[in-house]
């Protein structure tokens, strides 16, 4: 390995409680640090709003799955109804319109699930096995039952002092410092 | 800056419950994240009651068996082996289908419209509710393909390019209910994946031998619990929930209409694909109540599902009981009120006929049987709740019965009777099929946390209260 020292990934800092994660989130944002991250066992509703989290693009997606999945297996069944496999049951219209809302609806539905869940995976990135918070000793309670915050170089130059000064006054049950 | 709520004070508001009450109601008293999380994952990592459940599986694994042979025999010998005849061209493959896919649409709506509907008590119940789906959506799916003449031919109903330019004939309810089964078995699978991600993270990171985080590590995909993970989880989930409960009410309505669209007495009726749906949440809930009570009493989980539960699955089970008789009723009436002479023949041969023990082991089994719920003494008692909901359950059974056998064992001409006896290999496909159900269910309940240990865990705190509010 060469001599440059590594590069550094943030100050990870711990906490007992949601309520602090998102007191000293909101305290970051007003502070006006850039790259912010936490990290719970459980939803915190209020999480997304300290940091100024909106994503809005899976609703978008399952739309436009939906749509994509209902009205293409309507027009499918329509096409072999009416023009590829014309076929005379009990005299029903060869465009038997009203028979096709039910497996069009059902394959809309299914489309509009995969592209969620999918858009999901893909835009959080997963699956990631390897990550550099995984570096972090105490970091298997986060899925347990404490609560993290992590404030990253962000596009500034990185202060190590005035992060840890910063994230010391939030009275964290532990800090550690992370490298790439 | 005010200091925020914490979430479970947050979920107690949304109640409109104080929190100690609502602690006392949904966890039995004071849990922290720490005994939340211990108390599930230890049943998944540390195997307790290795004995009985070994037992319990040896027994399941049997009927599997069982399964094998019936299914084995049945491609080798056909379908004549069954008690199937003309006109009753569906016995128990019909009845044992509807039956199962009536199940499984009760764990669908705990999870979804329960989550829609933001009722907090979904969180102890929804994962072995939405296993239970899906395992009986599997066995379910299995009837349609075993029963047909030529099986091996199944894939004939999708549409899929061949060399013969056929295609399937859409206009039938078959077709549809097709469609609805497969994309009914993709969304459960996908919605009960997308809600165990984070409890693999937590089983990945409590286990201790290496074999177990990596096995877990990859079924975690490694998910980190960041706020943007939980943030398009929950958008996630919440636009799964909302796919999932029409979904579940067009499967369902769509079972309905394999016998309403066709011109039987007693099928040929728009109540119906309704009927069909409340009789499915009905029997589903009644299984999900068994297999709740079951777990609680086996892996003595009283702090988790507790009296509070056992107490709204027993009014759920009334509500949707009292609609299903509703049902009943309503068909009586329509076949006496429209005149039609067949339908008219058709409600006294249930009533009185060669089949008439299937309808009044109906009225006794989900209509009798769950008025004492009435009466909040037996909705919190566990035992009333699964002796009612085991009657349910075969009640639920009878009623699948009766509408299929009696309407087809006597048709509009005189020549079209014949009656119907199952022979010793429905019975045995059909035991086989709760065997099938049960061996998954018993490996899921020791190798995947049977409660949804992040959303439980919400409603916890981070450290015992000292006496009274924190």
């Amino acid at each position: 390995m060469t001599g440059s020292a590594p590069e550094p990934y943030g100050l990870v800092a711990e906490f007992e409680r949601p309520e602090d994660l998102v007191a000293a989130a909101r305290a970051a944002r007003a502070e006006g640090f850039s790259e912010i991250e936490g990290y719970s066992p459980f939803v915190v509703e209020e999480l997304d709003e300290a940091l100024g989290l909106k994503p809005a693009a899976l609703p978008v997606l399952a739309l436009a799955g939906g749509l994509l999945g209902a009205v293409g297996f309507f027009l499918l069944q329509t096409y072999a109804m009416v023009e590829s496999y014309e076929f005379n049951i009990g005299g029903r219209p060869l465009f038997s319109w009203p028979s096709f809302i039910l497996p069009s609806f059902a394959i809309g539905i299914a489309g509009a699930g995969v592209t969620t869940v999918v858009g999901m995976l893909v835009l959080d990135g997963l699956p990631r096995l390897n990550h550099p918070i995984f570096e972090h000793e105490g970091f298997q309670r986060a899925t347990q039952d404490r609560f993290f915050l992590r404030i990253g170089p962000g596009h500034a130059a990185w202060d190590e002092d005035q992060v840890r000064a910063f994230l010391e006054a939030q009275n964290p049950l532990s800090l550690r410092m992370l490298h790439r | 800056m005010t200091t925020p709520a914490s979430p479970a004070d947050a979920l107690a508001a949304r109640e409109k419950l104080p929190p100690e009450e609502f602690r006392r109601r949904y966890l039995g008293g004071d849990q922290t994240y720490e005994t939340v999380t211990a108390g599930i994952t230890t049943i998944t990592l540390d195997h307790p009651g290795q004995q009985r459940w070994l037992i319990f599986f040896a027994c399941s694994l049997a009927l599997l068996g069982l399964f094998v042979v019936s299914l084995g025999y049945l491609f080798l010998a056909g379908v004549g082996i069954w008690g199937n005849n003309i006109p009753v061209t569906w016995g128990f493959d019909i009845i044992n289908y509807v039956w199962w896919i009536g199940i499984g649409n009760a764990g669908t709506l705990i999870s979804a419209l329960l989550l829609i509907l933001r009722q907090t008590w979904r969180n102890a119940l929804n994962r072995f509710a939405e296993t239970m789906t899906l395992l009986a959506a599997v066995c379910a799916a299995i009837y349609p393909l075993i029963h047909l003449g030529r099986p091996w031919y199944f894939y004939w109903n999708l549409p899929y390019p061949n060399s013969m330019l056929l295609w399937p004939q859409f206009r039938s309810p078959l077709i549809w209910d097709a469609t609805a089964i497969l994309v009914y078995l993709l969304l459960s699978l996908m919605f009960w994946y997308i809600g165990l991600l984070p409890d693999f993270a937590t089983l990945r990171d409590r286990a201790q031998s290496r074999r177990k985080r990596q096995v877990y590590g990859i079924l975690a995909l490694g998910w980190r619990g960041t706020a943007l993970h939980w943030a398009r989880w929950r958008q996630a989930y919440a636009i799964l929930a909302a796919l999932a409960v029409p979904l579940v009410v067009s499967v369902h309505s769509g079972v309905g209409l394999l016998f309403a669209a066709s011109l039987e007495p007693g099928w040929h009726t728009t109540v119906l694909p309704p009927f069909f749906v409340f009789g499915a949440v009905f029997s589903g809930f009644a299984v999900v109540s068994l297999i709740a009570i079951t777990l609680r009493q086996a892996f003595n989980i009283r702090e988790l599902v507790t009296d509070a539960h056992i107490d709204l699955l027993a009014k759920v089970l009334l509500g949707t009981g009292l609609a299903t008789a509703y049902g009943y009723l309503m068909e009586l009436f329509i076949a006496w009120y429209g005149g039609e002479p067949f339908e008219q023949a058709l409600m006294l041969d249930r009533l009185g006929g060669a089949y008439a023990w299937s309808f009044w082991g109906v009225i006794l089994c989900n209509v009798v049987a769950i008025q004492p719920l009435w009466f909040a003494a037996v909705r919190r008692s566990a035992l009333a709740l699964f002796l009612i909901s085991l009657s349910v359950a075969v009640g639920m059974w009878f009623e699948r019965f009766m509408i299929i056998v009696i309407t087809l064992h006597r048709d509009f001409l005189p020549s079209s009777t014949h009656f119907y006896w199952p022979t010793f290999w429905d019975w045995a496909t059909f035991a086989g099929s709760v065997g099938l159900f049960l061996t998954f269910m018993l490996l899921f309940v020791r190798y995947l946390p049977m409660i949804s240990i992040f959303e439980v865990r919400e409603m916890a705190s981070e450290r015992e209260a000292k006496g009274g509010s924190r």
